[in-house]
């Protein structure tokens, strides 16, 4: 081998290890600091080809989110009349004192990138800190969890998915007082496992699983999902719960982000 | 000789924008927990690079593609790592497969110059190591053997379908 083919494997040995390491460490450091690092699709580039994109492929899904729209419409008005029945109308001279004003906002938004394919799921949606819209606010859907927001750009927002394994979500069992924590394990993107429930909460499959309001990220009585099943947890005497989600997240198009009014008090406060 | 690279720039992007605002919205992942729908072609661009291509600028586009297919992907790093990887084992692939009379330098490996056995070998090849490689880097652990092979055979099947496809329209010599 003449010397200058041996110069030239060499670099290209060393241009391989470099560019490599680069990757590796860019994986790495952004499965640590996911936040901070590589806020790529809220960034103004892709974040705007990814709104032509989902204009141009949303029209296909149409009728089916018509339908769903539709059927969620159906069970406000329901719950509306409900209330309405059950409250009598207020006076309406009296003031209301600001406690028992509406404390959660919902801001409609749109979702226009999804990465549903490997562990650390994402989504985009079109909302940014023009709507006011900030880091660890709560993202549902016409049904269920969506996830949280991690970074925010003018104009999009970059959602951490409850498909992810960073999700810490407080959840209970509906009609019961106790909570756990939900979270997911990677495999199956219908399911997530809720762990920390004490041995002696008595659960059977189907019973409705929903968020219970201690994180300030999502309001209570949020349907998340049913149990699917239950099993003890060998030692500490914990039981843990699959919970078969009530959303599916590859499908849906709409979306809310939750503003909680009470968020700086709350964290005023518990600073 | 500039012909043979304008058409190789052309394909770089074709291949690319197809990638991310085509094929990404059609891919769904895991389809009720036994199915995963992926398809990645853009190995592709690696794949058909002129024979005489050097080495590190192999790694250098390798690493620009895998970089932007991250962008659109939200996994920082994971395309790249594995694109340099191809990028670097492609080198050795073609030696492998070099036939007797050794190559012409100034053409591209494809179907049109080897022939479909040729090329499809050649494919394959590169392909499963790619979405190997890609696998194991997002996945991250090792303790996911099965489910990181039983991904990378539904890519692969996926993939290689649409590395056919796409030879098959666009048929230029190199």
């Amino acid at each position: 081998m003449t010397t200058f083919k041996r110069v030239r494997r060499f670099g290209s040995w060393v241009t391989f290890l470099v560019l490599e390491a680069i990757s590796l460490t860019l994986v790495v450091e952004y499965n640590q600091y996911q936040n901070q690092i590589f806020a790529h699709s809220a960034n103004v580039v892709t974040g705007t080809l990814n709104d032509q994109k989902s204009g141009v492929f949303q029209f296909l899904s149409l009728t089916n989110e018509n339908e769903r729209l539709q059927e969620e419409n159906a069970r406000l008005r329901k719950a509306l009349s409900a209330m309405q029945a059950t409250v009598a109308t207020p006076d309406s001279s009296a003031r209301f004192p600001d406690s028992l004003r509406q404390r959660y906002e919902f801001l409609p938004t749109k979702v226009i990138n999804k990465t549903l394919l490997g562990q650390n799921n994402y989504f985009t949606i079109d909302r940014g800190t023009r709507d006011s819209v900030v880091r660890h606010m709560g993202v549902i859907g016409d049904q269920g969890l969506i996830g949280i927001i991690t970074n925010v750009s003018r104009h999009y927002a970059k959602v951490m998915t409850i498909l992810h394994p960073q999700t810490r979500i407080s959840a209970s069992i509906k009609g019961q007082s106790y909570y756990g924590s939900l979270l997911w394990e990677g495999r199956n993107p219908n399911i997530m496992t809720l762990e920390d429930i004490p041995k002696i909460v008595d659960v059977s499959q189907g019973d409705t699983i929903i968020t219970s309001g201690y994180s300030n990220i999502f309001p209570p009585n949020i349907v998340i999902g049913t149990v699917e099943n239950s099993e003890l947890k060998p030692g500490d005497g914990g039981r843990t719960i699959s919970v078969r989600l009530i959303n599916d997240l590859s499908s849906l198009t709409y979306a809310y982000v939750i503003r909680d009014r009470m968020a700086s008090d709350l964290k005023k406060l518990e600073e | 000789m500039g012909n043979i690279i304008s058409i190789n720039v052309i394909r770089f992007f074709v291949i690319f924008f197809l990638q991310v605002l085509v094929l990404k919205p059609l891919s769904m992942g895991w389809m009720s927990n036994y199915f995963y729908f992926n398809i990645l072609l853009y190995p592709l661009i690696i794949i058909l690079l002129p024979m005489r291509t050097p080495q590190i600028a192999i790694l250098l586009i390798g690493f620009g593609l895998g970089f932007m297919v991250d962008m659109f992907y939200d996994t920082p790093g994971v395309h790249a790592s594995a694109t340099v990887a191809t990028a670097f084992f492609r080198t050795w692939v073609l030696a492998q497969l070099e036939p007797r009379d050794g190559y012409q330098l100034n053409i591209g490996p494809t179907k049109e110059r080897f022939g479909f056995p040729w090329f499809a070998q050649y494919a394959i090849i590169m392909m499963l190591f790619h979405l190997l490689f890609y696998f194991v880097v997002e996945t991250f652990a090792v303790q996911h053997v099965l489910r990181i092979l039983a991904k990378t055979f539904y890519t692969f099947v996926w993939s290689i379908i649409a590395v056919f496809l796409f030879t098959q329209v666009w048929n230029t010599k190199d």
